[in-house]
């Protein structure tokens, strides 16, 4: 328990790379994933495809395997990246295309009503999609977006094979100086729920005030 | 002030109406009637570019849209008869995520680039006229059909369209609700709106109309006045589905 305490600051450290993963990538994750559902909703035959094959092949994969690819393959093409960068990389793109799934899924559960009112007052079709679509959609897509997100917060600790020094691997080196394992696993433990708790609270939060008109 | 000439649509093989003339005027207020599946809420959906006809043209006010024009100037034409179109919907569809004074003020400050003020001032004069304005600030969930629909014909109104299309406005209210409703389309028809109703309502029908269309099998049957229409119907067809109609209790 002392180990802890004296190396606390070492694993804070580990926490803050551990949170800014998870916040970089579900920002982008985000992002590519809003793009990925609504080209596969909107887009001509191509672009649909396109997308589909994209998801296919990022949710039939595993995400270690694709975050090898992007460190440890990618510099035979003479793109080398650096661990955390390849991190934030090969993370959102995993993330989004799991989101895409969830955003597809909640904007087609929005009413074909509610877009033909909105055309019919003359919106035009992107009007339509962030006025009237997306926001009823974003409430029926904060539930399973809390989950991938405590999902994501968890995952970040596969990239402490690339050498990124997040949580998990800031507690493996201090496991490696001092022989102990126990004491440092159960504080990380205990720091993954501790954050998963505060963004689970902060998602019930978001997801009351949406739901105040229903 | 709309001009529909030799108007198509098919659903793959299905044909919903073929050879549509149709000629309104300003002030007119039309009612469409006829048998379920006659291509009435089809034929007006197009009016409003929500189908897109296979083959035809239609004028609304200086707007012309032609089943022979390219894409771009289709989707032009569309734009531009939307402007002039306000539509109600048999189901609402008020957008649940605002405010009723909201969902009136939403295509006015986007759509048009009114400042909020002006747009409220419209709105809620709009909310007035249709007897809601103390429900400025309720969401749709908490309205009842009847207010949700008349918040939805102020929603129309506020782009200061023309023509107001109703597609069977009082289908989905239960029967002590369509009263209101179609006071409020009366109120609208003696200010001298023109309107174009599809709906099962035939006093309403009788009594505000200047002309009813009857349609079935994908053509327009027969027009005439309502008292035309109602006491001699000329078709087989038409008092067919009059007789069908006096067999059940009049819903109102």
């Amino acid at each position: 328990m002392e180990l802890v305490t004296q190396n606390f600051q070492f694993l804070l450290t580990g926490a803050y790379y551990t949170l800014l993963i998870t916040i970089v990538s579900m920002f982008f994750g985000l992002l590519i994933g809003m793009i990925v559902a609504i080209a596969r909703l909107k887009g001509n035959w191509f672009v649909r495809n396109l997308a589909k094959g994209y998801v296919s092949i990022i949710r039939g994969t595993p995400i270690l395997v694709q975050i090898f690819i992007i460190y440890y393959g990618l510099p035979d093409f003479g793109i080398t990246l650096g661990p955390l960068t390849a991190a934030f990389i090969s993370l959102s793109i995993n993330i989004s295309a799991y989101l895409s799934e969830t955003f597809r899924g909640a904007i087609l559960s929005v009413s074909n009503g509610q877009t033909e009112a909105a055309l019919s007052l003359g919106l035009t079709p992107w009007q339509t999609m962030r006025r009237v679509v997306l926001p009823q959609a974003a409430r029926v897509a904060i539930p399973p977006l809390g989950n991938t997100f405590i999902g994501m917060l968890k995952e970040t600790s596969l990239v402490s094979v690339v050498t990124v020094t997040e949580l998990l691997r800031s507690a493996q080196l201090l496991i490696a100086q001092y022989y102990v394992a126990m004491p440092f696993y159960v504080a990380i433990a205990l720091m993954y729920w501790i954050m998963s708790v505060f963004f689970s609270s902060i998602l019930n939060r978001m997801e009351t005030r949406l739901s105040k008109a229903y | 002030m709309i001009e529909v000439n030799k108007l198509g649509k098919s659903f793959g093989d299905l044909v919903v109406f073929r050879d549509i003339d149709l000629h309104i005027r300003s002030g007119e207020i039309v009612v469409l009637v006829g048998p379920s599946g006659s291509g009435k809420s089809t034929l007006l959906r197009c009016l409003n570019g929500l189908e897109v006809p296979d083959e035809g043209s239609i004028r609304v006010g200086d707007a012309t849209w032609n089943a022979s024009m390219d894409a771009s100037a289709k989707k032009e034409a569309v734009r531009h008869i939307r402007t002039l179109t306000g539509m109600v919907f048999q189901s609402f569809n008020l957008f649940p995520h605002m405010t009723a004074l909201e969902n009136v003020i939403m295509a006015p400050t986007i759509v048009k680039k009114r400042s909020k003020a002006q747009a409220v001032e419209t709105g809620e004069s709009l909310l007035a006229k249709v007897g809601l304005l103390n429900k400025k600030n309720e969401y749709p969930s908490r309205l009842s059909g009847g207010q949700q629909q008349r918040v939805a014909i102020a929603r129309a109104l506020a782009m200061q369209p023309q023509i107001m299309l109703f597609d069977e406005p009082t289908s989905a209210l239960d029967p002590e609700l369509t009263g209101e409703v179609l006071s409020v389309m009366k109120q609208l028809a003696t200010e001298g709106m023109t309107m174009i109703v599809v709906t099962h309502e035939m006093k309403f029908a009788r009594e505000v109309a200047n002309r009813i269309i009857f349609m079935s099998d994908g053509k327009i049957q027969e027009e005439g006045s309502p008292d035309q229409f109602f006491v001699q119907p000329q078709t087989e067809r038409a008092r067919k589905f009059l007789r069908q109609l006096a067999s059940e209790p009049e819903t109102e």
